[in-house]
């Protein structure tokens, strides 16, 4: 059996930080390896942030949910919002990473870097709600 | 939280930079920068009290890159942990900034 913890988040970047360091104490309280907690954080950051410009009324809707679960093989983290339907992984053009410096344009790198960083995302609209599944093995 | 302190090596400004870079701390980054982004600087970031950066960190730095070389200044970042590293190279950006493994070698490529 896995370990599973439930956390809302409001919707405030200040509320976002805040959420780093639960996450991060959840993760050292259950010896999950820096390199996949560093990761998380970064993952988390780019989703949180994204739901919380872009997102319609998510607070309004009672936060934002953040689900872990903690298995024996690998960290999982579902977050859950109400806002309008939005699906990170569909929704970006791929990245420009070529570029000479004075070319290369500012942005558009986030959801890249979510999808590199874990082993699987996967996203799911259901009941009004978006669910997004970010996987990372230890 | 980001910490951010300023020193100087000869004509070089060094500045250490310690905590997350992310969403709650880019802006504080991108002020404490300022300064020197639209002068030919030599700045030298040194990156060993970074946990990690997320791409709104990432923003900044090429932003600051950006600037930097329009203004004929110089910027190289030392010091990056293995993540920090996977997240440069994920984003392209080991490719078009001078990253140096730590602290004096960076300071030689300014030299």
């Amino acid at each position: 059996m896995g370990t599973q913890a439930r956390f809302k988040v409001a919707g405030s970047r200040a509320d976002i930080a805040a959420f780093a360091d639960t996450f991060e104490h959840f993760c050292t309280n259950h010896a999950v390896p820096q390199p996949v907690i560093r990761a998380f954080q970064i993952a988390l950051d780019e989703v949180l942030t994204n739901i919380v410009d872009y997102g319609e009324a998510p607070v309004a809707e009672g936060g934002i949910e953040v689900a872990l679960e903690l298995d024996p093989s690998a960290l999982h983290a579902e977050i859950i919002d109400g806002g309008k339907a939005f699906d990170p992984l569909s929704s970006a053009p791929p990245p420009d990473l070529d570029s000479a410096l004075e070319d290369r344009p500012i942005g558009g790198l986030g959801v890249h870097l979510v999808s590199t960083l874990m082993d699987e995302v996967t996203y799911q609209r259901s009941a009004g709600h978006n669910h997004l599944r970010l996987s990372k093995r230890l | 939280m980001l910490e951010v302190n300023e020193s100087r090596e000869g004509e070089v400004v060094v500045v250490n930079l310690a905590g997350r870079l992310d969403t709650s701390t880019a802006t504080d980054f991108d002020f404490a920068m300022e300064p020197h982004a639209d002068k030919p600087a030599r700045i030298l970031l040194d990156l060993s009290g970074i946990q990690y950066v997320s791409s709104a960190g990432l923003r900044v730095f090429l932003m600051l890159a950006k600037k930097l070389q329009k203004a004929q200044g110089k910027l190289v970042l030392c010091g990056l942990n293995p993540t920090v590293r996977e997240v440069f190279d994920i984003a392209g950006f080991s490719k078009i900034l001078q990253i140096e493994p730590d602290r004096s070698a960076g300071l030689q490529r300014l030299a």
